[in-house]
């Protein structure tokens, strides 16, 4: 990223965490836990710790890193290295992203370059170049309304399994929007924090439904209301529509027998890809199996995006990611030079598609497109002094 | 509920037999008394049936006070023996014994009893429908169930209700079939055994006559030196070798590691027969299915030492250990080769992965332009 944009984006991540720094809450136990974050341009600074909220807050406003992170899990000591460290337990986590969701919308406002003869276009990235037939090709996702609103629909349904399946009281978990294109979920105080890694892929195996064995419903009879995957399974198909591509019959009874007696097994494997697709949760398996990871702190701001990780534990249902996930609101604004962006929806405003053009813009929307990596901020007007005054802090500090 | 003594003269291994017996008020002076001869030649009787086929110790529950009693004074001859291989294979034969008789239990408040005195495990039981009669926390069932590496012990093919999974008694009682060995097996190396009247003494000394030898180290095995290994896989190794209860991170390690470095299945299973899993054939199967042979077929990778030490399993050496992050640096005149399975040969060359183990499927996207591979 050029060293204006760059300077303009720490100017606004420093002055959300000058002026809402209040809002990030301690964790539980916050020193027995390991921090990180990573300055512009700078590579992460793992393993540090802080022993209360306060200390952290004035680094944050000091340092404006682009990202800051804390652990979920507890250590003896968190500030040694990893094997020193002394793991003691840590909450479990989730995350749901759009991109894992592979919706249709992605062709539409997704966008590939080629590397070769720096090809840029909106869709799906293709096997080889049309224009030099090359194949180093990069890809750069974004979520719209419908991913976003895709992404709640799986942490809703990632809530019910961990309410009736694990026993999990709403009371004991956190939701929050990550900042970018999906969810966090935390819980806290429950079973599984003790349990290892390989504990968890068990965990993340089960909402994903990988594993799964196609006939496990055949030793006893399946029943609507039994609890977890066998009562989804039959729900799943006690609610199929009159006409559908698996039963003939329409009661539920009925399809069972189907199912159980006529048959084969490549339509009872076909059966099972389905129900478990419908019904599993789509959650990025390696975030609940990894104990040594960090993770983005809720009310920070994401460096790819400039929204905030914000909680909505109590609001999913109405919570908007495109208004209620906006760092600093006001009428400030910004010219930016865009180089491709899909139609976007922000602060209840849809702008775009752009391509190769400058535009102004409001200062939040443009700080998600050059974070997102797909323009850069142009020194006029507001943004020069804003830049004047980021340069003259750092020729003094450099000095 | 408290154990009646037709449930103590099953689970002899209960702390509540002790009580039972102090109440009873023997002591080790008494068993040179002609009155317990019947106790002795019973706990003679579980040993031999122990050493000449370690499956099964019989269970003589018609004669109450005899079979309570002659648990502790077999543990004490099997002591006294000195043989520590004789120990492991006892531990085994009585952790047998007792399984069979927990399958075949009538009482599911026995069973609740058991769980929550000796494991500290809270039961349910109920009769719902056509669902498996107990139900045990999900966390508690995970810990225990990730070392069976068949599908059908996975989580997500079991019924999950209310954080608990709901198990029939056969698959309840498996699940704790290691942790009753291994308890059985402390007792037997805590417990101090005292001067031994004369008429023990010479059972000992039968016993010792007739004990099969100890088996091949588990290094002549491998045909390695003991220095060769990091000392996490070391470690594993010698536990096994004593007959100790690997944890579950140790023997993926282990396994995952013999296979990197090119050891066969045939020689991994090799190693295990006086350990944990009583059926070779179940070990073979675990250790196919790290391989890749198995099931999901995915080809498990060596632990890196972070997730190693996360799960209290590293034992850094100092000055080899120390610029390594994965047991596969570790400095040795054996180099990771490549894995060898059952003739097919397949290698993985360079650095071993740091990787958490198994590894999903799908990797971590990054945000922003990225390279992606088709
Ligand atoms: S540092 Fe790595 S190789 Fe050495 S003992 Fe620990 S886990 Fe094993
Ligand atoms: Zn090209
Ligand atoms: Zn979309």
């Amino acid at each position: 990223m050029d060293e204006n944009s760059t300077l303009i984006l720490k100017r606004y991540f420093k002055e959300y965490y000058f002026h809402y720094g209040e809002r990030i809450k301690a964790p539980s136990e916050i020193a027995s836990r390991e921090f990180g974050y990573f300055p512009f341009g700078g590579a992460m600074i793992r393993h540090i710790s802080f022993k209360d909220i306060g200390t952290f807050r004035a680094a944050l406003v000091r340092e404006a890193p682009a990202g800051a992170y804390c652990s979920n899990s507890l250590y003896n000591d968190p500030t040694a290295e990893m094997h020193l460290k002394g793991w003691k337990s840590a909450e479990l986590i989730f995350d749901i992203d759009a991109d894992g969701l592979k919706l249709p919308c992605k062709k539409v406002h997704d966008v590939w370059l080629c590397k070769g003869g720096g090809k840029k276009e909106f869709g799906l990235r293709p096997e080889t170049c049309p224009n030099c037939k090359g194949n180093r090709i990069l890809e750069l996702t974004w979520a719209c309304p419908d991913c976003l609103e895709g992404t709640k629909k799986e942490t809703m349904k990632l809530l019910e399994f961990l309410e009736f399946d694990f026993g999990i009281s709403s009371s004991q978990v956190r939701v929050y929007f990550s900042g970018n294109a999906g969810y966090h979920i935390s819980v806290e105080k429950s079973q599984y924090e003790t349990l290892d890694s390989h504990g968890r892929a068990e965990i993340a195996d089960y909402l994903t439904g990988r594993g799964i064995m196609p006939n496990f419903f055949n030793s006893t009879r399946l029943l609507p209301n039994d609890p977890g995957w066998r009562g989804r399974v039959a729900r799943f198909i006690r609610d199929l529509p009159e006409v559908n591509t698996l039963f003939k019959s329409t009661t539920f009874e009925k399809r069972l027998s189907e199912l159980i007696s006529d048959f084969s097994k490549k339509q009872v494997e076909n059966f099972m890809t389905r129900a478990v697709s419908e019904n599993s949760v789509k959650i990025d398996a390696m975030v609940t199996t990894d104990i040594h990871r960090i993770f983005r702190m809720p009310e920070t701001l994401n460096n790819k995006t400039g929204l905030v990780k914000r909680e909505c534990s109590d609001n999913l249902n109405s919570f908007d990611p495109t208004t209620d996930a906006i760092a600093i609101k006001d009428d400030s604004k910004a010219e930016v030079m865009v180089d491709i962006v899909p139609k976007i929806e922000i602060g209840g405003s849809s702008y775009g598609p752009f391509r190769s053009e400058t535009i102004e813009l409001p200062l939040y929307v443009g700080v998600y497109i050059v974070s997102r990596g797909a323009g850069k901020f142009v020194i006029t007007g507001q943004n020069s002094a804003l830049v004047q005054k980021e340069a003259q802090q750092k020729v003094r500090s450099d000095n | 509920m408290q154990f009646g003594s037709d449930d103590l003269a099953k689970y002899t291994f209960l702390p509540q037999a002790g009580d039972f017996i102090r109440l009873q008020g023997v002591s080790i002076s008494d068993l040179a008394n002609q009155d317990y001869i019947k106790v002795i030649q019973r706990a003679e009787e579980r040993v031999l049936q122990a050493i000449k086929d370690s499956k099964n110790v019989s269970s003589r529950i018609d004669e109450r006070v005899v079979e309570i009693l002659s648990f502790p004074v077999a543990l004490m001859l099997v002591k006294s023996t000195k043989l520590d291989h004789l120990m492991g294979r006892y531990a085994l034969a009585e952790a047998i014994r007792v399984e069979t008789l927990l399958k075949q239990e009538k009482n599911p408040k026995v069973i609740e009893e058991l769980f929550r005195s000796s494991l500290g495990l809270e039961l349910e039981h109920s009769l719902q429908g056509t669902l498996p009669e107990f139900r045990i926390p999900i966390s508690e069932y995970v810990k225990r169930s990730v070392q069976f590496h068949r599908d059908e012990w996975k989580l997500v093919n079991k019924v999950a209700g209310g954080g608990r999974v709901f198990l029939a008694q056969d698959d309840l009682i498996r699940l704790i079939r290691e942790e009753i060995r291994s308890m059985i097996l402390q007792r037997l190396k805590d417990i101090k055994v005292p001067k031994l009247p004369e008429n023990l003494e010479q059972v000992v000394k039968r016993l010792i006559a007739i004990a099969p030898p100890p088996p091949r180290s588990a290094y002549t095995i491998i045909n390695v030196r003991p220095e060769d290994y990091p000392p996490c896989v070391r470690h594993s190794l010698d536990m096994l070798e004593k007959g100790e209860n690997v944890p579950h991170y140790g023997r993926f390690l282990m396994a995952t590691y013999l296979l990197s470095v090119g050891k066969t299945v045939d020689d991994i299973v090799a190693l295990f027969p006086k350990a944990p899993d009583f059926k070779q054939s179940v070990t073979r199967y675990q250790v196919e299915h790290l391989a890749g042979l198995k099931g999901g077929r995915t080809r498990y990778r060596v632990p890196s030492c972070s997730t190693l030490a996360t799960n209290n399993f590293c034992f850094r050496d100092p000055v080899k250990c120390n610029v390594i992050t994965s047991p596969l640096q570790y400095p040795s005149k054996i180099s990771p080769i490549g894995m060898r399975v059952s003739g097919k040969e397949e290698t993985r060359r360079g650095p071993a992965s740091t990787k958490a183990s198994p590894e999903p499927k799908e990797r971590r996207k990054k945000r922003g332009w990225m390279k992606t591979q088709r």
